[in-house]
């Protein structure tokens, strides 16, 4: 009798009322019994054996298999240490649990704090994100700093604490001081020098009457860098003048 | 002893506890990490690691549920890490799947049993499991489902292309029909 050809088309009847899928799912039905006799086939399954030379092939392979599988002993035992060890072993004590109340205290505790970082965060975050809608954040510029010394003093605040203490300074004269030292700056700029503006009560006695000695003489009094220097006691637009240096003549 | 009072008195912390469990269910356990593994000292190692942990989880157990797929279920997972490790080994010393000699006529055929493991040691992790756990342990499939967290169906499908390969496989190999 001509054997199945599997490629003539899907699962066709064969025998009595028997495809090749029914014929193999009817032999996993046979080594589900677990049955350890060797399995008898029913009519309809020897029928289809005898038509399907594949079928029948898979019949002989499963017939061997449910024996092997029948022959298959239990495996060997596990060794007595080992047994030994396994008795050995005790059930760890259970951790201690919190009561629900507490837990959900915790938790509540921790959500909160959760959420207030989340919320700082986003309120520092705001005013970044707002100001720069969308644009993409150059990267910073990092500018390496040297190392601060502490043995060494900075020159910054220094100069600023010398420019404060001579503004008070000059803050604190007197307005006849300044007065004097107006005129005599005014005195230094003026080819013919008109004592007559001077005030009345102009100091007499002292360095200033020398200086003024001196100033009739024709000597220009003070430098260029220190009119410079205290050209503040001038008004402003007398200052612009006094900013041009002129050649420099001592004293 | 059911299962119910075995892990109640589990639970209670009653010390005589895990010698019950062990001495109840250690055969089967060996049983299935010695077929998987098919190496004595590994199947040990993975047996002792399955009690340790089922000791560890059994505060967590539903002791509505039979504990034998539940301890086959932490096995089979032990011995899926084994067989992990091992094939990450730079060097074995000797596998099974080199022991077996394919050439035909050089089977026995009264060691038909033998002829069998060699062929079972062939078949993918997920197959050799269904197959020990049906034919061997004797799990019904709701249990074999059960143990290793997967369909019914899925389980028959295994179990019906393990059964195929390995009949191929003797076959191929010349084991005949005593």
């Amino acid at each position: 009798m001509p054997g199945y050809d599997d490629s003539s088309g899907p699962w066709p009847k064969l025998g009595a009322d028997m495809n090749c899928r029914e014929f193999e799912n009817r032999w996993h039905d046979l080594l589900d019994s677990r049955s350890t006799a060797v399995a008898e086939l029913d009519a309809t399954m020897e029928t289809h054996a005898s038509a399907c030379v594949h079928c029948r092939a898979a019949s002989g392979r499963y017939q061997l298999l449910r024996q092997a599988v029948a022959s298959l002993g239990p495996p060997p035992p596990a060794s007595a240490r080992s047994i030994e060890r396994l008795r050995a072993l005790r059930v760890p004590p259970a951790r201690p649990t919190i009561p629900l109340g507490p837990r959900l205290v915790r938790i509540g505790l921790a959500a909160s704090v959760l959420a207030a970082s989340l919320l700082i965060l986003a309120w520092i975050g705001r005013d970044r994100w707002a100001a720069t809608p969308g644009a993409v954040e150059p990267p910073s510029l990092v500018v390496a700093q040297p190392p601060a010394s502490p043995a060494r003093p900075e020159l910054g605040p220094s100069l600023a604490e010398a420019t404060e203490a001579t503004l008070n300074l000059a803050m604190e004269l007197s307005a006849p001081a300044s007065r004097i030292g107006r005129e005599i700056l005014d005195l230094g700029r003026s080819p013919e020098p008109d004592l007559a503006t001077t005030d009345p009560d102009w100091p007499t006695s002292g360095p200033l009457r020398s200086v003024g000695e001196r100033i009739e003489a024709g000597v220009r009094p003070i430098s260029g860098p220190a009119r410079r220097a205290f050209g503040f006691l001038l008004d402003p637009l007398e200052g612009n003048a006094v900013a041009k240096p002129g050649p420099r003549e001592s004293l | 002893m059911d299962d119910r009072s075995l892990v109640d008195m589990l639970c209670s912390g009653d010390p005589a506890g895990p010698g019950v469990l062990v001495d109840r269910f250690h055969t089967v356990v060996f049983g299935l990490c010695f077929r998987m593994l098919r190496h004595r000292q590994d199947a040990e190692d993975a047996t002792q690691e399955t009690f340790v942990r089922a000791l560890h989880g059994i505060g967590g157990f539903d002791p509505d549920r039979p504990l034998r797929p539940w301890l086959l279920g932490i096995a089979a997972n032990r011995c899926r890490t084994a067989l992990g490790h091992r094939k990450r080994r730079p060097v074995q010393a000797e596998s099974a799947e080199e022991s077996i000699d394919h050439r035909p006529g050089l089977v026995d055929p009264d060691d038909l049993a033998g002829e069998l493991e060699r062929s079972l040691q062939r078949l993918r992790p997920n197959y050799r499991l269904v197959f020990v756990l049906y034919h061997e342990q004797g799990l019904p499939y709701d249990e074999i489902a059960q143990a290793i967290h997967r369909p019914i169906g899925t389980v028959k499908t295994w179990l019906h292309r393990a059964r195929a390969q390995l009949a191929d496989d003797l076959s191929r190999r010349g084991v005949q029909c005593s």
